[in-house]
């Protein structure tokens, strides 16, 4: 890991955050309206009023000046007010990013490890019945529509069975240890469907990845030194399948975040996804464009990690 | 013509080829006829039975909470997704193929900006950005089309782009180049035709993922609404809680349609793959 590497790195991504902020700010604002009526809500207000509005906003100035308040806020982390919650949009969207990543990371974690132990023994086994059957089972999963499953799965065990609750993150009626064990209870079909949808999948990358590392010299030394199967996977795969997989598992994180509408919606859990759609819902164009922003300024963060992880657990890996 | 039917019968040779193509004319067939077929008109509200009936014969697949037969809204349903995915897998390998053979062919700036342009289209989270698109430009059938190839068009760039730049080294492109040919010949007469396989392969991927997406999207109520689509379906069985109300046709059978039509369609990408380039079979054999 050199440094100039790292800050070369540092700078394209400040400069795709900078390109996003720009796009975001020419959609909003070449939507048809004036932005500042909608703090008004009143037409009727005396004009001295609608001016001071204006200039508590900076809406008085030319459009080229605002762009430019409008990216030093941004990098201030300060994106404009909510039409609807009336404050600001960093805060909404900071009480629900611990729900959508508390949704996320935990079936994502989950299923790395299991797809690791599933993903080497089908590199081994290549060929064979079960490897084939995962292949395939990975490939159809592609093509079931993800929040159909949820739905599936909600009525099949929420509803028919009664196991698990049909929505919601947690009984209001509960506190402390209590609340603690309902939220579990309500956490855990989205996570059983995330896990459903994930695993297989990162089990096929982790086995091509395996079967890289599988070709390499140092694996051929290994076993005319006559080691054991389980030692060459556990010494020799695993520890080169590390960097890859940590920049699999952070750019799955960051799509499971971008994708979390869908599974948020269907069981009602009060995250960023759903804040996205309410925001769309309420025609809430400031926290809309916050929240998107917020989103891709994760993702392109987690992709950043992922980068640097590789290179980090791999010195072979060129920098360009 | 005698190549293409070489492919065509590879496809049909390979057994995810015909299950797919089984599957996909038999959509396809529905979506043509849907007028002619479907036993009732789902746009005409006075062919409405009761709400929520189990599967009858009267209602193969039962009745919705307005009392619109389900299979009906299925067939109908199927000219939504069909399409989507037609349009969107040509316009995605239209753009990325143009774009990719053009930056592969030409480098420079026009390379150096399209790639930094595929670098930023690939991290962006699609869902919440295509919401945001929408509530600002509206929901309708050809905002979902321009979105959807404003997303994929860029990793068909990026593959295309790789497939040009190996095939420029290859020694009859250099022979070509030494025989004096025009750089726009070149392009036309040798590039070009060695994307053409990754072009159709990665349409038909792009094809099965934007009928899924249109589902998604249309689930959350982004649909066109003046059109019947299996998310809308969906959508609507979530709204007036089908769930709770036991009507579970009302969730499964287009939820089934969806998954049917996409995974046909991508399995007809996976032979398509293999026909093109049989190094693969042995490879995953």
């Amino acid at each position: 890991m050199t440094l100039s590497y790292l800050v070369k790195r540092i700078l394209i991504m400040i400069l795709t955050v900078f390109l996003a902020v720009t796009l975001s700010f020419i959609l909003i604002r070449s939507l048809p309206g004036d932005p500042a009526e909608r703090y008004y809500g009143d037409p009727r207000l005396p004009e001295e009023i609608k001016e001071e509005i204006k200039a508590v906003f900076g809406l008085d100035k030319p459009l080229i000046t605002q762009y430019f308040i409008f990216i030093g806020n941004a990098f201030r982390g300060d994106l404009g007010v909510s039409y609807t919650y009336r404050r600001n949009v960093v805060g909404v969207i900071l009480e629900r990013l611990p729900w959508t990543l508390m949704l996320t990371v935990v079936p994502t974690v989950l299923s790395m490890f299991v797809a690791l132990w599933i993903g080497t023994f089908i590199a081994f086994n290549r060929g064979k019945k079960f490897d084939r059957f995962m292949r395939f089972f990975a490939f159809g999963l592609n093509s079931v529509p993800t929040f159909w499953l949820a739905l599936l799965l909600v009525m099949g065990t929420g509803f028919y069975l009664n196991i698990f609750p049909l929505q919601g993150m947690f009984d209001p009626l509960e506190s402390g240890m209590a609340r603690v064990i309902s939220i579990l209870h309500h956490a855990a079909l989205p996570w059983i469907t995330l896990f459903i949808v994930g695993m297989p999948s990162f089990a096929i990358q982790v086995r091509n990845i395996a079967l890289n590392i599988l070709g390499e010299d140092f694996i051929i030394t290994a076993k005319a030194k006559g080691l054991r199967e389980q030692e060459i996977r556990r010494k020799h795969v695993l520890r080169n399948a590390l960097g890859p997989l940590f920049s699999l598992l952070t750019l799955r994180i960051a799509g499971l975040v971008g994708g979390a509408v869908l599974i948020e919606t269907i069981f009602s859990w009060k995250g960023m996804g759903l804040l996205v759609l309410e925001a769309s819902k309420n025609s809430d164009y400031p926290l809309l464009q916050a929240t998107v922003l917020m989103t891709i300024v994760l993702v392109i963060l987690a992709n950043f990690l992922a980068d640097v992880l590789q290179a980090v657990f791999d010195p072979r890996v060129i920098y360009t | 013509m005698k190549k293409y039917r070489k492919v065509l019968r590879d496809i049909w040779k390979a057994p995810e080829g015909k299950v797919s193509l089984f599957i996909l004319v038999l959509f396809v067939f529905l979506a043509v006829t849907a007028d002619w077929i479907s036993p009732y008109d789902p746009y005409d509200i006075t062919q409405r039975g009761f709400p929520l009936e189990a599967p009858s014969k009267e209602y193969p697949l039962g009745t919705d909470g307005f009392g619109v037969d389900i299979l009906s809204q299925i067939i109908h349903g199927s000219r939504v997704s069909l399409t989507i995915g037609f349009v969107t897998g040509i316009g995605i390998a239209f753009m990325g193929g143009f774009i990719g053979v053009m930056a592969g062919t030409y480098g420079g700036l026009a390379d150096l900006f399209s790639m930094r342009a595929v670098d930023f289209i690939m991290v962006l989270p699609g869902l919440p950005i295509m919401i945001l698109l929408m509530t600002t430009l509206g929901s309708s059938f050809w905002v979902m089309v321009m979105i959807f190839v404003l997303f994929g068009w860029a990793s068909v760039a990026r593959v295309t782009r790789a497939i040009v730049l190996s095939e420029r080294k290859r020694g009859y492109v250099e022979a070509a180049r030494c025989a004096g040919a025009k750089k726009s010949h070149i392009l036309l007469r040798h590039l070009l035709p060695a994307t053409y396989s990754i072009l159709f392969v990665t349409a038909a991927f792009a094809a099965g993922g934007s009928i899924l997406a249109e589902a998604g999207l249309a689930f959350l109520g982004f649909g066109d609404p003046r059109l019947v689509s299996w998310g809308k379906m969906l959508n609507y069985a979530r709204t007036y809680n089908a769930m709770v109300l036991g009507a579970w046709w009302w969730i499964i059978f287009p939820g089934i349609a969806v998954f049917l039509t996409s995974f046909s369609i991508m399995m007809l990408g996976v032979a398509l793959e293999k026909t093109f380039n049989p190094r693969l079979r042995e490879r995953d054999r």
